[in-house]
């Protein structure tokens, strides 16, 4: 340990064990170059709105959701960490997506899908 | 919230002070969570921009719309230049846990640099677009699309001043390794800046109309 | 790696870190007492104090503005006010009342009594407590001043768009309406953050979820809903105020732009916004009832979920403020549908709250009384309230005066009720003298007859047909005799809040007179951690760490069964309270950082509507607060430890570390 103990931490947190050893710095290049051929493949389906039509929207909507997921699980260390934060932070996300959503909704926006 | 409960009731046998120093009933100090109950408050901000520009979406009455002035190729780039930023951040976080604080400098500034190039594209595209005749003022989708990326750019640069104010802080010896959470927490920061840019990116680039 | 040390290292007394030198600008403030030490505290006791204060001024002057309100409408073709100054005065009257009245009074009461009710020394961010206080403050000043300053905002408290746009509302008021308010947003965001920190991860040993005392609880979910509330708002302001100031075209329809998106986010805000108020009320009242009734919650569990289940649904109706809007059948039909069920969570208190006095040893203190006034009131509330859940009912009722007896029966009979209850019930804990039972009482029923009076007849006034916001009314709508009613109700009203200011001033005099300035840790035999220190509590709270066993600590400390299940009390208060154990906490040192950031804030907001040079000065001077907050430690190096660290806990070089981490983030 540092020679300079810090003496504000209780008997092991159960998050902070876990990101000590859950991840390595070789998964985080994996979880990066996964992320850019994602990137890349949203790139290319954006060119075939006419081939896919009306899944078109849906498809880049997934790609970009397992992203999201991604970086919050990965490099955000929710994978690893306390269940508290996860439950924070996916709350205030799930609060926003059905509130806008819902909001869209009385607009009849979802009608015609991403106008 | 079973394990919340336990958390609480296995609390500090050797901590006489819970109330003041950094332990904590779950384990994770104040800072950590401060932050990230702030950054499920931000979700509603951005997300109340975003459906706003998707509720003007193709409603503008006059000038550009979005398929006249949006560049694929080139924001893109600028996407994949924040992702790598997203990496470089969490190799600092990684290095600061290591106490490699020679790393740390390293991957700050490039995060720093990586950053501030996404923000110079930013910058590029907003001025090819006001050329190309979408001003502020302009229409509907003008208003919004910059008030939305707008606010994404002001958020990415106060990324970047907390970023030089850790590397500075790391040159002054005052970011050990004992504190490694400062970084890490500054890093949750930007990588929800980078989450935000994920979906921009796919919303108002890939899907318009 | 760093963070997780093994506990052995706990012993260690140094100090982890090198102390960095405070930005050489000021010398760290050290004053406890004197104008000096209000201004540099992040003590959650001063900083709850100061809130409650400055509630009190805003709502003296909130009252004034309602009392021009009635006097206006007192009789047919009022013409003390001109339209335009009734335009601005009640708007400015909605915003203060909600704003800076309803909600900071909540905070007020959170600030000085969560850390208490949870066993914590002070809230998680000390100083950021300190700049939500004083950013709350100089949105206050920066909405005030507006009068001062070419007009205030004239559009009601929700300022509609289009309407508020330049071409309707000219005058910079609307400005200072977007700008305070944001102002005050960013203020209860760093509030919500802090305390909703706090409670999740600085509970005593022992004090697992399901022995929080109701008040904590509720304020919790409250504070959730205003974080995630509070951000809409501010988003919606933001557009409004580009709209203004910048020429976006968010609201301009010419341009395309849709109307009802201000209603949407402002109600998305809004709706969620009135359980923000109500919700600490709720506990409150959860807390005093159980006190003068001697006997537990009824239902503590069900207590706190039902509040939850408010929380969640709080989400879901928004709309409902706006069926007349022409949102279409489905959306009317679903929010309305969603605006009933919330009936049954909030009905299961009342009747939670009525169980628990059923055969309880009933003393009818003030505080008790008021409990009881806002649960009734409260119903009242919510019965006018569902009437509006039926959107064919509500298509009659919008707009009218039914709408402002509404929802001033939950405001001010449900919530501002039971806040005047908690000043009665907590007033010996803050200021270790009681404030006298017998004004209380007269301040009561006075507060009860004229809050009747005004608002009573308003249902009646707004059933035929009286509109809202109307600056006269012409004689022959037979109106003239419920107005009349209704403002001599008022001025009741307004007798009853003077009464209760002279009461704080009498009782202060009466106790220091006679050389009272603190008294036993718990007047009224009461529950919950907060009556085990003494009063008022020092300023690190507890001298010792309770470790929580029972939900009701205090009361399971006086009392047990005995074996024919008989009430018997064991102990005295003041032989299991919390007591000096020769041992001085340490605790974070006063700053100046909160107050110099709060003051650039406010410049940056006049700045946005005056001269963005201002402005700039701002962000310069907000740049170099935050960042000299960021570098300075949270003690003051040189305060010596209180003690020599005892070799086993070591907690003087525990409690060095006060916020560390968090203080520089």
């Amino acid at each position: 340990m540092s020679d300079q103990p810090i003496a504000n931490y209780e008997h092991a947190g159960e998050g902070d064990i876990a990101l000590e050893h859950a991840a390595s710095d070789k998964t985080y290049v994996l979880v990066a170059v996964f992320l850019a051929v994602m990137t890349g493949l949203e790139v290319l389906v954006s060119y075939t709105r006419d081939q896919l039509g009306p899944f078109h929207d849906w498809a880049l909507i997934i790609l970009m959701a397992i992203k999201f997921i991604c970086v919050c699980l990965y490099f955000m260390h929710l994978k690893f960490d306390h269940a508290m934060t996860r439950r924070v932070f996916f709350f205030g996300l799930s609060v926003a997506v059905v509130v806008y959503c819902g909001m869209l909704g009385t607009f009849h926006y979802w009608a015609s899908g991403f106008r | 919230m079973s394990d919340v409960v336990l958390g609480a009731e296995s609390h500090e046998v050797h901590d006489p002070y819970p109330g003041l120093s950094s332990n904590s009933s779950t384990g994770v100090s104040h800072a950590k969570m401060g932050m990230w109950i702030f950054l499920a408050s931000d979700c509603l901000l951005f997300g109340a921009f975003i459906s706003a520009y998707l509720l003007y979406n193709g409603r503008a009455q006059q000038g550009p719309t979005p398929g006249d002035v949006i560049n694929i190729p080139f924001t893109s780039t600028s996407t994949f230049v924040l992702l790598m930023s997203s990496l470089t951040m969490v190799l600092a976080v990684s290095s600061a846990h290591r106490g490699d604080e020679r790393r740390l400098r390293l991957w700050l500034v490039t995060t720093a640099i990586l950053g501030a190039s996404f923000i110079a594209g930013q910058v590029y595209e907003f001025t090819t677009m006001v050329q190309e005749g979408l001003g502020y003022t302009t229409n509907i989708f003008g208003s919004s699309f910059y008030s939305l990326t707008g606010f994404h750019g002001v958020h990415v640069t106060i990324g970047i001043i907390l970023l030089l104010i850790m590397l500075g802080m790391s040159l002054r010896g005052r970011l050990p390794k004992a504190k490694a959470e400062v970084v890490e927490v500054i890093g949750l920061y930007w990588h929800f800046v980078d989450v935000v840019w994920i979906v921009i990116f796919t919303v108002v680039y890939l899907i318009h109309k | 790696m760093a963070i997780v040390e093994a506990p052995q290292q706990l012993t260690v007394p140094e100090p982890a870190l090198p102390e960095a030198t405070p930005m050489g600008v000021f010398q760290r403030p050290t004053a406890t007492t004197g104008w000096r030490s209000w201004v540099t505290t992040i003590d959650h006791k001063k900083i709850g104090k100061m809130y409650g204060f400055m509630s009190i001024i805003f709502f003296i002057i909130g009252g004034v503005e309602a009392l021009l309100i009635r006097t206006q409408l007192a009789t047919p073709n009022g013409t003390l006010l001109s339209a335009q100054v009734y335009n601005e005065v009640f708007t400015m009257h909605g915003t203060t009342m909600i704003f800076l009245v309803v909600m900071p009074l909540g905070v007020a009461f959170m600030n000085y009594f969560i850390p208490l009710q949870i066993g914590a020394r002070d809230v998680a961010f000390p100083r950021l407590n300190a700049f939500g206080f004083w950013t709350f403050l100089a949105g206050g000043i920066i909405l005030n001043s507006s009068f001062l300053l070419g007009g205030a905002p004239d559009n009601g408290w929700y300022n509609y768009a289009p309407n508020s746009l330049v071409v309707y509302s000219p005058t910079h008021g609307v400005d200072f309406w977007t700008v305070g308010l944001i102002t005050t947003g960013l203020a209860s965001l760093v509030t919500a953050i802090n305390i909703i920190t706090t409670v999740i991860n600085m509970r005593a040993p022992g004090m697992t979820w399901f022995k929080l005392p109701v008040f904590t609880w509720m304020s919790l979910v409250g504070q959730f809903m205003l974080l995630f509330a509070i951000p809409v708002l501010t988003a919606a302001q933001f557009m409004l105020l580009f709209d203004r100031r910048f020429g976006a075209n968010y609201f301009e329809v010419a341009q395309g732009a849709d109307p009802l998106l201000w209603q949407h986010l402002f109600w998305i805000f809004g709706h969620p916004e009135v359980y923000i108020m109500i919700m600490p009320a709720f506990g409150m009242t959860s807390d005093i009832v159980p006190v003068f009734s001697r006997k537990p919650l009824f239902g503590y569990k069900v207590m706190v979920l039902s509040g939850i289940a408010i929380g969640f649904l709080g989400w879901g109706v928004w709309a409902h403020h706006m069926f007349t809007s022409g949102m279409g059948p489905v959306s009317v039909a679903a929010f309305a549908v969603g605006s009933m069920t919330i009936a049954i969570p909030t009905g299961v208190k009342i009747f939670n709250w009525m169980a628990t006095m059923w055969r309880g040893q009933i003393r009818f203190t003030t505080a008790m009384l008021f409990a009881i006034g806002m649960f009734t009131m409260f119903t009242l509330g919510g019965v006018s309230g569902i009437t509006h859940a039926v959107s064919p009912a509500d298509t009659q009722q919008h707009d009218t005066y039914y709408i402002v007896a509404h929802f001033h029966y939950v405001l001010f009979g449900g919530a501002f009720l039971v806040f005047m209850g908690a000043f009665y019930y907590w007033w010996p804990k803050m200021f270790g003298h009681k404030l006298s039972e017998k004004l209380g009482h007269w301040n009561f029923w006075l507060m009860m007859i004229g809050f009747n009076l005004t608002f009573g007849p308003q249902h009646i006034l707004g059933l035929q047909g009286m509109p809202r916001r109307v600056y006269t009314y012409l004689p022959g709508y037979g109106w003239e005799l419920w107005n009349m009613v209704s403002t001599i109700g008022s001025y009741i009203l307004a007798l009853s809040v003077l009464l209760f200011i002279i009461n704080v001033v009498y009782s202060r005099r009466k106790a220091h007179a006679a050389g009272q300035f603190t008294c036993e840790p718990d007047p009224w035999d009461a529950r919950t951690l907060e009556w085990t220190t003494s009063s008022p509590p020092p300023e690190f709270d507890f001298y010792e760490i309770p470790d929580v066993q029972d939900l009701d600590e205090a009361w399971h400390r006086k009392y047990a069964e005995d074996e024919n299940g008989r009430l018997v009390r064991i102990a005295k208060m003041e032989d299991v309270m919390d007591k000096p154990n020769g041992k001085t906490p340490h605790m974070p040192s006063p700053s100046y950082w909160p107050i110099v950031a709060a003051f650039s804030v406010m410049l940056i907001g006049y700045g946005i509507i005056f001269s963005l040079a201002l402005c700039a000065v701002g962000v310069f001077l907000l740049f170099v607060s935050t960042v000299a907050w960021g570098v300075e430690p949270s003690t003051h190096e040189e305060v010596p430890p209180a003690e020599p660290p005892s070799p086993d806990t070591g907690e003087t070089g525990a409690a060095r570390e006060i916020h560390e981490v968090g203080a520089n983030v």
